[in-house]
Order: structure tokens, then C-alpha cells, then sequence
């Protein structure tokens, strides 16, 4: 509904006595607050669409590289971009100091055009360079822009460019699962990725659970980043390493961003989410739990490096820390999931009982399986009831397609006999249908 | 406010500083530099980025001190042949007692076993691509090409070289600048 047409129907009800006037004029206050912060972050995206597009054309204009000029007059011109940036970037610093728009506009401006005077000098001396030394000086350069005006938009271009000196080489084979060996300055990375993390915490409200756009759109690029980062940079202990992140993004998230309304306000909760849903899933299966678990053997020990020692035990450290923390804080009472902080138990059992069956060849996979099934299942069955509680119908959503997907893959690959298998699947049939029903006088009406 | 300025202040002059430390040091060598004429060996026409330009393929195998491997800082030497190219010569470890040396890196190390001799790939930045108008990329092309396939002792690529840097200086054809040829 538009809002004029809330409005004035907001105004209907209070004449005719359905609605107090206080709780109008508060509906009205909520309603104008949400359309303007909605036409500011409208506002930040049109000024920074717009420096990325005028910027686009600079780059354009310098790439018809003008060869009738002389080259000190080309090279006198490579620093227009930037003195032309720097103008606005001013402007935005001290006479529009209070004004979001401009300081996120002028900010990613003058980071584009620091690219286009070196771009253009390189040019002008044919210097191609190395591409690696000329996204580290224009990082470099970009950084202090993350606390002069706190912009926080430059983020979107720089945390890609800095993912550069991520890259792995990779070793692809047709026959066996490819290999990559970690790029060896990936520190460069962390480097450049450690004033992100500086401005992010600078943006977040500290005293309060509920964040704004900035550290929303902040949150995702980091939530993102940093698995990518964290998984092309250690070289072993894969599996402690992600539950160790992903017990952090939640402690993090609750903390920081509980309140926000939206799933989609949440962004480290929502990855948790995903990761839940789609990846306990796959230990269920014989092929990726031995395939996954085998990179995490403790049989290549004895060949293993100082740092892959160092990578593997730091990641162990990092999953017990935050379970730790975790459970403290359930008890002390805070809102968090029983299942999520029930996550590194459970791997923990399955490596286990990977182990016994890998060195001791004893085989206990079923036991594992059967552990997994129910802890997939509890959780989704949770997230409905959860979903239900607190009137989120996503929630409940998540709950019924997590449940509907693990019992999907064990149709398929359930190594049981057809007839009791029918009789099992009938009976979930029926079990979806009584939540349909239970939940029928709560949605129809 | 003040120290709002002043930060400001200082940024924007390194933000200005860096272009400018470039274009200088860039016309330092061009001035200064020992000058080499490198044979080309092929090239390729690209259109990415900043605009159109011809990549250049040299010789950049080298022999080298032993026990380089990749990733190893070298200093590369030039030898001249009788008719004035110059070919990069020996991959050195410790720096050269003059200023006629190029720094750079090792890409690739190769060993023959069957000589018991090896010989390194050295990356080649600076060199490789001559930035070029987009009206005039075409034509050029078809020089360039026409002249490394039939006319090779005619086409040379000069560079200046300058206490570890490299610029490349003009492509010459017939010992005229390219675009100079291209407007005859």
C-alpha cells in the first residue's frame, strides 16, 4: 500500500474512534522515519551510481589514448582526475561535512580516479606494469578515505580489488579432485583487509542490538569475505576452521544485530542459516563425509609443516573459544540457538567416529548418520516451531524446506527395503500434512 | 577541524605526489637511460582497460646464477650483437657495479638434464604492451605484423634502461617512431 494511502486511511480510523490518537500519531511517526531513511539509502545509492558511472566514463575517455598531445602535457593531464576528485572530496569533507550522500559519492569518486591518474600515466609511458603493485598502491591510498569522511561504499570496490593477492593456483585434474596451493601473499590481504574490519567496528552501534543500512551492507561484504579468505589461506583444518567462523558470525551477529527486524537485516545470522541448511547435509552421505573428513586426517601429521600445525590447531582454538563463550552465554541467559551451539559437538563426534573407522577399522558411520538425520531434522522441526512462535513465517519457511530436503536425499539414497520405506515416507507424508493442519486455524483466518 | 584540514591536506598532496614521483622518474630514464633495440618476437592485439594496445613478445630466457628459483629477485644484463640489438643477457643475484642492468623477476626456472645447464624465465614488466590511439590501432597492427614476419632487422622495440628500471621507449620501424610511420 502507498504510504499517502496509510496515511490518510490512519487518519479515517482515528475519526471514527477505532484508532487513539496518540497510537496514530506514533504509527505516523514510525511510518515517516522508515520512508526516510528508505529515501536516504535511495539518495546514497543514485550519488554513488552515479561517481561509478562518471567515473566509468573517465576511464573511457583516457582509454581513446590521446597520442596528438605531447607527452609532458598527457602527463600534466594524468593528475586532472585526481585534483578534480580531490575537489569534490573537499567539498563533501568540509562544506557538506554532515551530508551522508555526499561523503559516500565523493569518497568512491576520488578512489576511482586515483585508478584513472595512474591508469592514465601508465598509459602515457607505456608502463603496464605490475598489476598486483598497482592495486597495492591504490589500495593503499584508498585507506585513509574508510576514516576521513568514514565512507563506507569505497568497500564495495576495494575489498575485490584486495581479494586479488588471494588467488590460488590451481591444480586442475580430470581424475581426482583438483588442488590449489594458497597464494603466498595472501597477507597482503589481511593487510588491506584489517581497516575494513577497523571501519566496520567504528559503524556498528554499540549500544544498542539493532543496525542501520551501513553496517547491514558492511556486514554482508564481510560475512563473504571472510570464509573466501580464511578457506584460501589456511592449509589444514578446513572443517574446525568453518565451525569455529561460522560460531562467531552467530555469537556476532546475535550480539550486534538481534534486534533488526528483517532476516535480510542480519546478514551474519542469515549465512549461518544457508551454511546449516546446506551443509550437514552432505555428511550424510558416505562418499563427501569420508572425502571431506579424509583432508583433515591426522595420519599426514607427520609430514605436515610448522604453519600447517600452526593453521590446523589455531582453527581447533578458534571452534572451542567460541564454544565456550557460546555456552557462558546461555547460560547467563541470552537468546541463542540450542542446535547452532550444538554444531561443533556434533562434528567433533563424527571426526571421531571417522577415526575409529579409518585407523581402527571399526565401523561406526551408521551410528554418525543416524546422529546427523535426527540433529537435521530436530532443527528443522525447531525453526518451524521457532518460525511460529515469533510470527516469522520465512523461519517457518526455512524449517519445512530443511526438513523436506533431508528426507528428499534419503528417499533416494535410504539402503532399505522398498515396503518399509513406503510405509516411513507415508508417515512423514501424514506428518506434514498435521502441521498443515495444526497450523491452519493460525493462517487461514 | 584544523586536523581535519590538515589530514586532508597531506592525503591529497600524496594522492598528487605518487603520479607525479611516476611521470618524473619515468622521464628520468628516458632521458638518462642506456638505450637497447630488442628484436620482437610476436605480439598480440588486446582492448581491455586502458585503451588499445599491441602486447610485445621477446626472447626473455636468460642463463642464470645457479640455485635461482621463482620468485627470485634477479638483476638482468644485456649483450649487443654485431648489428646493434641487444638481447637480455645473464640473470644476476648481487647487484651489477654499473647502472646498465634491469630488475625484475623470475618466473620460471629451467633445467636441462640432459646438458646439466638451465636457464630462467624473467617477467618482463614495463615492456610488453605499447599503449596505442584506438583509431590507429588497426593499421599498426597490420605493420607490426607485416614487418616481424618478413622485414624483422627492420622492426626493433628501443627501451632505456637505468639503475634496475625500464621504459619502453617507441616502437621503430625502418628507424622511424611507429606513429610517426603510420602518418606517412
Amino acid at each position: 500500500m502507498n504510504t499517502n494511502v496509510l496515511l490518510n486511511h490512519l487518519d479515517s480510523l482515528e475519526l471514527k474512534g477505532i484508532l487513539p490518537k496518540v497510537a496514530n500519531q506514533k504509527i505516523q511517526e514510525f511510518l515517516d522515519y522508515s520512508t526516510k531513511s528508505t529515501g536516504r539509502l535511495f539518495l546514497i545509492m543514485s550519488g554513488m551510481l552515479g561517481a561509478i558511472f562518471a567515473s566509468a566514463g573517465i576511464f573511457a575517455l583516457i582509454s581513446h589514448n590521446w597520442d596528438d598531445f605531447p607527452k609532458h602535457f598527457k602527463g600534466a593531464l594524468s593528475i586532472v582526475p585526481s585534483l578534480v576528485a580531490l575537489y569534490f572530496y573537499y567539498v563533501a569533507l568540509f562544506k557538506h561535512s554532515k551530508s551522508v550522500v555526499w561523503s559516500e559519492a565523493a569518497s568512491l569518486f576520488l578512489m576511482l580516479m586515483i585508478g584513472a591518474s595512474i591508469a592514465l600515466v601508465a598509459q602515457t609511458y607505456q608502463m603496464n606494469g605490475d598489476f598486483r603493485n598497482f592495486i597495492k598502491l591504490w589500495l593503499v591510498l584508498t585507506i585513509p578515505l574508510f576514516y576521513l569522511s568514514r565512507a563506507s561504499g569505497i568497500a564495495l570496490f576495494y575489498i575485490p580489488l584486495s581479494c586479488v593477492f588471494l588467488e590460488p593456483s590451481i591444480n586442475w585434474s580430470w581424475f581426482v579432485p583438483s588442488s590449489f596451493d594458497v597464494n603466498s601473499s595472501n597477507y597482503l590481504f589481511w593487510l588491506f583487509f584489517i581497516p575494513v574490519l577497523i571501519h566496520f567496528y567504528l559503524v556498528l552501534n554499540k549500544t544498542s542490538r539493532k543496525q542501520g543500512f551501513r553496517a547491514i551492507f558492511l556486514g554482508y561484504l564481510i560475512s563473504i569475505t571472510l570464509p573466501v579468505a580464511i578457506f584460501l589461506t589456511v592449509q589444514t583444518g578446513y572443517i574446525w576452521w568453518s565451525i569455529g567462523i561460522m560460531m562467531t558470525f552467530y555469537l556476532f551477529g546475535k550480539h550486534f544485530f538481534g534486534e533488526n527486524i528483517s532476516h535480510l537485516g542480519r546478514p551474519f545470522q542469515t549465512w549461518v542459516l544457508w551454511a546449516l541448511y546446506i551443509v550437514p547435509i552432505y555428511f550424510t552421505h558416505d562418499f563427501f563425509f569420508d572425502m571431506i573428513f579424509k583432508y583433515e586426517g591426522i595420519r599426514d601429521f607427520d609430514v605436515w609443516t610448522a604453519k600447517q600445525f600452526f593453521h590446523y590447531f589455531t582453527g581447533i582454538i578458534l571452534m572451542i573459544t567460541m564454544t565456550i563463550i557460546g555456552l557462558l552465554q546461555k547460560r547467563k541467559g541470552a537468546e541463542l540457538n540450542r542446535y547452532v551451539l550444538f554444531i561443533p559437538f556434533l562434528f567433533v563426534f563424527l571426526y571421531f567416529i571417522y577415526c575409529l573407522n579409518e585407523y581402527l577399522h571399526f565401523n561406526m558411520r551408521w551410528l554418525g548418520f543416524f546422529v546427523l538425520n535426527f540433529y537435521i531434522l530436530g532443527f528443522a522441526i525447531n525453526a518451524m516451531i521457532h518460525g511460529n512462535k515469533s510470527k516469522s513465517i520465512l523461519y517457518m519457511f526455512y524449517g519445512l524446506f530443511l526438513a523436506a530436503n533431508l528426507l528428499a536425499v534419503r528417499y533416494f539414497d535410504m539402503d532399505i527395503s522398498f515396503w518399509f520405506k513406503g510405509i516411513l515416507f507415508i508417515g512423514v507424508g501424514c506428518l506434514f500434512f498435521l502441521i498443515n493442519y495444526l497450523s491452519t486455524d493460525e493462517f487461514e483466518n | 577541524m584544523k586536523g581535519k584540514k590538515i589530514f586532508f591536506l597531506i592525503f591529497g598532496l600524496v594522492i598528487l605526489l605518487v603520479p607525479i614521483y611516476v611521470i618524473m622518474n619515468s622521464e628520468s630514464i628516458l632521458e638518462k637511460g642506456h638505450r637497447h633495440k630488442l628484436h620482437l618476437q610476436g605480439f598480440d592485439p588486446f582492448d581491455p582497460f586502458r585503451g588499445k594496445y599491441l602486447r610485445l613478445s621477446y626472447d626473455d630466457n636468460v642463463d642464470g646464477d645457479e640455485a635461482l628459483k621463482e620468485g627470485d629477485k634477479v638483476y638482468v644484463t644485456f649483450v649487443k650483437d654485431s648489428l646493434g640489438f641487444s638481447q637480455f643477457d645473464f640473470a644476476h643475484k648481487e647487484k651489477p657495479d654499473h647502472d646498465d642492468y634491469m630488475t625484475t623477476t623470475i618466473v620460471e626456472p629451467r633445467f636441462f638434464w640432459d646438458t646439466g645447464e638451465g636457464n630462467f624465465t624473467i617477467k618482463l614488466d614495463n615492456l610488453t604492451k605499447y599503449f596505442i590511439n584506438e583509431n590507429k590501432a588497426k593499421e599498426a597492427e597490420k605493420i607490426v605484423m607485416d614487418y616481424t614476419r618478413e622485414r624483422p632487422n627492420d622492426i626493433y622495440v628501443a627501451i632505456r634502461v637505468l639503475d634496475g628500471e625500464a621504459r619502453l621507449e617507441d616502437i621503430f620501424v625502418e628507424e622511424i617512431p611507429l606513429l610517426e610511420f603510420l602518418e606517412k
